[in-house]
């Protein structure tokens, strides 16, 4: 694994506005930086970053399977009583899920690290699905990459394939906060590989959402049966409407039982279930009385996004930290994990499953040690 | 053929030119929730459950089971259908689809930033 500068396309602009990439650099400030590259061997991809992705993903199904009827668990995990049963039953159902994201902190000669796991409300995924392809094939006809140049990227064909799979033939809905680029941009990729695996579609800000007293409806009077929503499940469950019957109406993606897996509590509970594995660092939830002291950690609320009141602790005191809404809910404590620098910056490496399988990887850095909503994102390849 | 695209295949169906398909246009809730942070608003049905809570002397909204237990007159309130039970109880549901006013805005008010993310 290595950082190494790369020419950035002169006509990139043109690009990204014909392919609808509307956020490479939203207030002004480098999102989409391509003027460097992260180089990974085929080695450090089959052997290191799938093999682990695939690992926790069957981890985390045995966690789902272990909490969902756990009431402590649940509790432990600050998801609120009236959700549980609707919880269970999705599980027990087994409503599908789309994609999930795990992010590594990764050296290249150590097993990776779990540090985040997304697994409700991904993003980043248009630009690790087709920006950075694009930038991959466009490279190679170019000369400024190397002709046998790969990438782990099969993200576009699994997310159609999974639609096919998820099926139904029914009118799909998309919510999410469309007053937000990046979430706004990321749902209409969405929606377009489940127009090609042929959905008919409808997108639609989730305030929109409409309720009759019995179920969900969009504007247009036409029932909400399936949605997938981007939209974390904490803010659907605290919502006023996430308390009405309509609830056991719509077919929700990700699923309900997803929200144990997009708590942080979850890193903790797979740390318990999983002691000492190779892709985990320890982590406990702050006010067990029973977790041995960490020298070194993150302190992270149990719900928040993009490093979010993320505070980094070591023996003599915070040596950074993030601001923020989150953390009423409770915290965890991860041991630290050192970040590998190049140039001056810190790489995370986002690897998604879509359906149950590795599909892609998406790198992100930052100069700071906490990745955020601001962090570079760098187009990478296999060389 | 690399081992990683003999595993993964070749890609097909990226987007081409003008990149996303045009899907339907975005729909809003017709008084204007979402473009800006939704004001707090109750919808009637709520308002309804919780006016009927308090007469009732419960104590927690949140709670469908506690409905579907305080309600012995109703013994075929399973956990599947507590909300029915709470519906019939406190107005919510029970009638045909179609056949109230829509109430808009009972989503996005939690949001502490952008959905997205993780």
């Amino acid at each position: 694994m290595r950082r190494e500068p790369s020419p950035p396309r002169p006509d990139f602009a043109d690009e990204a506005a014909a392919i609808g990439f509307t956020f490479a650099s939203p207030g002004g400030e480098t999102y989409w930086n391509e003027g460097a590259r992260c180089v990974f061997s085929l080695d450090e991809i089959e052997n290191s970053l799938e093999i682990a992705a695939k690992e926790l993903h069957a981890l985390s199904f045995d966690l789902v399977d272990r909490v969902v009827g756990d009431e402590e668990a649940l509790t432990r995990l600050a998801i609120p009583r009236h959700v549980w049963d609707l919880i269970y039953e999705s599980w027990l159902r087994g409503d599908p899920s789309l994609y999930r994201r795990f992010d590594f902190g990764y050296d290249g000669k150590k097993p990776p690290k779990l540090l985040e796991y997304n697994a409700d409300t991904p993003t980043s995924l248009y630009e690790s699905a087709v920006l950075q392809w694009r930038w991959l094939e466009q490279g190679i006809e170019r000369g400024f990459l190397p002709k046998g140049a790969d990438q782990f990227n099969s993200l576009h064909e699994r997310l159609i394939d999974r639609w096919r799979a998820i099926g139904g033939g029914e009118l799909l809905h998309f919510a999410c906060l469309m007053r937000d680029e990046e979430d706004r941009g990321t749902l209409a990729y969405l929606e377009d590989c489940a127009r090609q695996a042929g959905f008919e579609t409808q997108s639609l800000d989730v305030a929109a959402i409409g309720f009759d007293g019995s179920q969900f409806y969009d504007p247009n009077r036409r029932a909400i049966r399936r949605l997938f929503k981007l939209y974390p499940w904490e803010w659907m469950f605290a919502d006023e409407f996430g308390r009405t019957p309509a609830m056991r109406k719509t077919l929700f993606l990700e699923p309900p039982w997803k929200v144990i897996l997009s708590c942080k509590g979850a890193l903790a509970l797979l740390w318990k279930h999983a002691p000492n594995h190779p892709n985990l660092l320890p982590c406990y939830f702050e006010d067990d009385p029973s977790a041995p002291p960490l020298a070194c950690y993150a302190r992270k609320p149990l719900y928040s996004r993009e490093g979010a009141n993320i505070e980094l602790v070591t023996g003599s005191g915070r040596l950074t930290g993030r601001d923020g809404h989150y953390g009423a809910e409770g915290f965890v404590r991860q041991q630290m994990f050192d970040l590998p620098t190049f140039d001056g910056v810190h790489p995370v490496l986002g690897c998604w499953i879509v359906g149950d399988a590795p599909a892609g990887m998406g790198v992100r850095e930052d100069p700071g040690l906490i990745t955020t909503n601001r962090s570079q994102f760098v187009p990478h390849m296999i060389a | 053929m690399s081992e990683h695209e003999r595993v993964f295949g070749v890609r097909q169906q990226l987007p081409k030119s003008g990149a996303l398909s045009p899907p339907p246009p975005i729909l809003h809730a017709p008084d204007g929730f979402g473009d800006d942070p939704p004001p707090r608003k109750r919808s009637w049905a709520v308002s309804v459950g919780v006016a009927g809570l308090l007469l009732l002397g419960a104590h927690e909204i949140s709670s469908w089971r506690r409905c579907a237990q305080a309600d012995p007159a109703r013994p075929e309130a399973t956990p599947a259908n507590y909300c029915y039970a709470y519906s019939a109880r406190y107005g919510w549901g029970g009638s045909p689809a179609g056949a109230r006013s829509l109430s808009f805005g009972g989503f996005g008010h939690a949001a502490l930033g952008h959905g997205g993310g993780g």
